[in-house]
């Protein structure tokens, strides 16, 4: 690494701003004379408008999760970093170890695009050295991921958003809005809401392969750092690239993959972002121990009576045991919908640029992403564990069945922790 | 006397990977997977007691899932199927299991079978898990199994840090400080001089989880280094001083916080001084 990269000229502004951890307050206004290539405008990028950014998991969806940060901000992509870049990493501008990138000064925002066992770790890590993040979907593998990532970001005042954004159109829906007053009021009691996502979950798809042969390990690849917190196995061709969706070891299959980009604006617009289902149950076959499979459906009910069901449709009998229902302003009393009537609708859901700008939560924020992720983790660990399970969303733990909360929270390989 | 439970047919009873060739079908994937029929072979293993179990990890293959893909999904499926089991059979089927660890098996197949036990275990197989600790390559997923199961696993760690070197030594240093295990601090301490870096910053991490307040001087002296084991060690501070301070040693939780105000001056470790001012904020120093 230069010296340059070390320890760069201090800039003035955005640089100085992101570096606190909390929105400082207004100073008095001082008179300068400012170079106009200070200023920007047309032709000009003023340093103080840059960003140093920086893309952990160069892969599939990664360029794309890069662009997405760069939406409202001025970002240079100065490092890359993946765990295929064995061949080319220099260290300079290319990486294996995520490490080495988060201890650059002059990187502020860093896109995590690995696959999802990393998600939590490099996530917390960044917010550790001072960094804003966006982390593709799902943010975590596990539900305790989720917990340590919110506390994280809380801690060391960083914004996180993650790569999922349906949440923003559901805000500004008029019909959505008012579901969202109505189950953010508290004034529903017994909530008959039955909210059913069928199809779309990809099962087949992002089945994994059981019996696929072991193979030599591609030259250019650091197995060992791919694994990272996940259990070093012998390697096969699928547990990389896109196919990685079909281990648990790494992912969970269509329902975490597509679950999150599903669940996640209607957690938004029932009012669930803080909170989690008591109640979930499953219809499928005994899972395998390495692939992701088939499965039939999940049903989850919140504490309030709430039910989300997702209908896979891919195997076994269709989902029958509720029928769809809207919450609606007649399930209240005339008084009840006046009050509700009267409510402002919530505020605009803040983007990624303008968190990172204002210092404010964005729309996808740590605890909302984190509760969304637990939303496919429990079905998920419905479909693998065989059993009715029930969840206490305060203390995030399966309640009566050790074997099943050996799942929420799975021990990482040294020397990866949380 | 019973006869004995033939697994090759119970094997039989488990999803094979599909031809791809039925509608929405994709090659190699379980899709014809019959609930019934797999059920149905689960509960025959579970019938078949220790002995089916043990028969069933003979049939394992080394990194071959092309051959033995069905009968670990088999076991797996018993395995899970365990949770709802009374807690004295549980036990026995991870005594069954842990039974067929250790010795000349192949190292892959053993890990397969410890991370089984990783969901079903209890205390009573935590000394077998804890031989393991020696081997190389069953090292870390014992931890894990260990780690899951809690009880009784802190001393299995202890002895196994006294004579480890390389990841095994990571492993119990780990281990021990995602157990809290106060009893560790000093060994966690005479490990931030070690000359590998991953070492120095998990016993950094590992002393500040037990909470150690005699740690608070070595742990701010090691956090005076660069890149990034600068910012893992400043974290192990902050969770030591906010351990402290939940606990019985607000002075020592203000000298942290203080000396991490005082050391971050620069622009670039605001955030982490701006962390110390509020700490020190909130207890009114």
């Amino acid at each position: 690494m230069t010296d340059q990269q070390q320890n760069p000229p201090v800039e003035l502004t955005r640089r100085k701003f992101l570096q606190s951890a909390a929105v400082a307050s207004a100073a008095p206004a001082l008179f300068h004379i400012v170079p106009r290539h200070c200023l920007g405008g047309p032709g000009h990028t003023a340093p103080s408008d840059l960003l140093g950014g920086a893309l952990i998991g160069c892969g599939g969806q990664g360029p794309n999760t890069f662009k997405q940060m760069q939406k409202g901000l001025n970002v240079q992509l100065l490092a890359q970093c993946d765990v295929r870049f064995v061949d080319k990493a220099d260290d300079a501008t290319f990486y294996t170890d995520f490490r080495r990138v988060l201890e650059r000064k002059d990187i502020d925002l860093v896109a995590i695009a690995t696959p999802p066992h990393w998600h939590a770790l490099i996530a917390v890590a960044a917010a550790e050295a001072g960094k804003d993040v966006l982390c593709e979907k799902p943010l975590t593998r596990t539900i305790a991921e989720g917990r340590a990532v919110v506390n994280a970001f809380s801690r060391y005042g960083r914004i996180l958003q993650v790569g999922t954004f349906g949440r923003f159109g559901a805000s500004r829906d008029k019909r959505k809005i008012q579901t969202h007053k109505i189950m953010r009021s508290g004034l529903l009691k017994n909530c008959e809401g039955v909210h059913i996502a069928a199809g779309g979950f990809k099962v087949r798809e992002w089945s994994g392969r059981p019996e696929m042969k072991v193979s030599e390990v591609p030259k250019s690849l650091d197995w060992d750092m791919y694994c990272g917190p996940s259990p070093l196995k012998p390697f096969v061709r699928d547990r990389i690239g896109g196919t990685h969706r079909n281990y648990w070891d790494y992912e969970g299959g269509g329902l975490s993959d597509m679950g999150q980009h599903h669940f996640d604006p209607v957690q938004w617009e029932f009012g669930k972002d803080d909170t989690s289902p008591v109640e979930i149950e499953a219809h499928a076959p005994p899972a395998h121990p390495e692939v992701t499979g088939m499965w039939g459906w999940v049903e989850m009910k919140y504490a309030d009576g709430l039910t989300f069901v997702l209908d896979s449709k891919e195997w076994g009998e269709p989902y029958g045991r509720k029928k769809s229902r809207d919450v609606k302003l007649a399930d209240l009393s005339d008084e009840d919908q006046k009050t509700i009537a009267a409510l402002p609708d919530p505020a605009p859901l803040l983007t990624f640029a303008e968190a990172v700008k204002t210092r404010q939560q964005p729309g996808g924020n740590p605890e909302a992403a984190h509760r969304a992720a637990t939303i496919v983790h429990l079905a998920n660990i419905a479909i693998r564990i065989g059993r009715k399970i029930r969840f206490d969303p305060a203390t995030e733990q399966i309640v009566g069945d050790e074997e099943a909360n050996r799942l929420v929270s799975q021990p990482m390989r040294a020397p990866w922790h949380l | 006397m019973p006869d004995p439970i033939d697994v090759a047919k119970l094997v039989e009873k488990m999803p094979t990977p599909s031809e791809g060739t039925e509608k929405g079908g994709r090659k190699g994937i379980l899709s014809g997977a019959d609930k019934g029929a797999m059920d149905s072979a689960v509960a025959d293993l579970r019938a078949g007691g220790r002995e089916g179990v043990v028969a069933l990890v003979g049939t394992f293959v080394d990194a071959d899932p092309s051959a033995d893909s069905a009968a670990r999904h088999l076991l797996h499926a018993l395995v899970i199927n365990a949770g709802a089991w009374p807690a004295e059979e549980r036990r026995g089927l991870a005594s069954a299991l842990a039974s067929a660890v250790g010795g000349d098996r192949p190292r892959e197949v053993q890990a397969f079978v410890i991370r089984q036990i990783q969901l079903c275990g209890d205390a009573a197989v935590a000394p077998a898990l804890g031989k393991l600790l020696a081997d190389e390559a069953l090292s870390a997923p014992a931890a894990a199994a260990l780690l899951a199961i809690r009880e009784g696993a802190a001393e299995q760690f202890r002895a196994a840090l006294a004579d480890a070197g390389g990841r095994r030594r990571l492993d119990a240093i780990q281990s021990l400080g995602l157990l809290g295990d106060a009893a560790s601090a000093e060994a966690f301490k005479k490990l931030l001089s070690d000359e590998d870096r991953d070492t120095r910053v998990t016993a950094g991490w590992a002393l500040a989880s037990v909470g150690d307040a005699g740690a608070a001087e070595v742990l701010l002296r090691a956090a005076d280094a660069k890149g990034y084991e600068r910012i893992a060690m400043t974290k192990a501070c902050l969770l030591l001083a906010d351990r402290l301070a939940a606990g019985a040693s607000q002075t020592g939780a203000a000298k942290m916080y203080q000396s991490i105000q005082d050391t971050r001056t620069g622009e670039s470790e605001r955030y982490v001084r701006e962390i110390a001012e509020k700490a020190l904020r909130g207890a009114g120093t």
